[in-house]
């Protein structure tokens, strides 16, 4: 019997009419309403940021990588940075210059670089900790 | 009760809205229900796995992309969750009994049924249905009942085309056996 046949087949098809569509108990609707009621008070909602993690961390990368591509190039008006010990070599130039294209220019004071500095590397590494705490890296 | 399109109520639950989960729990759960027992053939286990399927769709309706039809959706999520609690037998197994269904059937097995009553009928029917293997009876149930073409039969079984085919030519026999001896067992429990 092909299946066109089997299709066609009205005995079958009344059987299965007659036989019906079966019907549960009377509570069956308001039983899974009720547990999806009670799954969202013991799953309270949960914060979501609208910048993820990883968009932060993106972030702080294209922000330090900007920094230091304006900060530590050595161009030949670059001037001196004594930091702890080590000679930063610090275009200060290429800050105002880029300064200036977003909006304003203003010349970096030694303080001001020394607290630019501290800021990114702070908000930077204290990102990262996070981040690696939150994967489990380290407890 | 006249329904919308299932897609009007899956976007209101998606927005938060729960009154229209139950709409559509109230539009689909006759099926469910009824696929649930066909393959399990106990109420309450079928319930059980009916709620559970619903509670799941719920759960991942975020996730549905409407490209397919609620009901295969949901269909296919019952069908599994009966299977991987109930299913012990293997699928194509040929047993004994399935040889001894006869290739044809008399006329008089039908009119023995039409002289009964609905209430009368209806049960013998269901009786006959449970009968039947589960992989048989859900393929049956989805063809004739729900009225799925052999595709979507197929996207929510996994059975492939020729499978299926064989299913339903198999249980569409074994049906019609089973209802011919109920009703010669009638007959004698009346005589």
């Amino acid at each position: 019997m092909s299946l066109e046949e089997i299709k066609k087949d009205p005995f079958i098809k009344s059987l299965f009419d007659e036989g019906g569509i079966e019907q549960p108990s009377g509570r069956f609707t308001h039983t899974i309403i009720d547990t999806i009621k009670a799954q969202s008070k013991a799953n309270p909602y949960v914060y979501k940021p609208v910048i993820s993690r990883n968009a932060w961390l993106v972030i702080a990368f294209l922000g330090v990588s900007i920094f230091v591509y304006l900060m530590f190039v050595n161009a030949p008006e670059a001037q001196g940075l004594d930091l702890y010990g080590y000679s930063l070599k610090i275009d200060a130039s290429k800050v105002q210059g880029f300064l200036s294209k977003i909006a304003f220019s203003f010349t970096l004071t030694p303080i001001l670089k020394t607290s630019f500095l501290a800021l990114f590397f702070f908000t930077f590494t204290n990102l990262v900790i996070f981040e690696l705490k939150s994967r489990s890296f380290f407890k | 009760m006249k329904y919308q399109e299932d897609s009007f109520y899956i976007n209101k639950v998606l927005k938060g809205n729960l009154p229209s989960y139950a709409i559509l729990i109230e539009k689909h759960k006759g099926m469910a229900y009824t696929l649930a027992l066909r393959i399990v053939k106990n109420r309450e286990d079928a319930e059980e796995i009916a709620q559970d399927a619903f509670l799941k769709v719920y759960n991942s309706l975020s996730s549905f992309k409407q490209e397919s039809k609620f009901s295969t959706w949901l269909y296919k999520i019952i069908y599994n969750t009966a299977i991987s609690r109930f299913r012990k037998k293997q699928l194509d197994q040929l047993s004994i009994e399935d040889m001894a269904i006869p290739d044809s059937l008399q006329e008089e097995d039908h009119d023995g049924l039409d002289i009964m009553h609905l209430r009368e009928r209806k049960k013998i029917i269901s009786t006959a249905i449970s009968r039947l293997k589960d992989d048989e009876s859900t393929v049956l149930t989805l063809f004739y009942l729900s009225e799925l073409n052999i595709k979507e039969i197929e996207e929510i079984t996994g059975f492939t085309d020729s499978n299926i085919k064989i299913l339903l030519y198999r249980g569409r026999k074994k049906l019609l056996f089973e209802l011919k001896k109920i009703l010669k067992e009638e007959i004698v429990d009346i005589l």
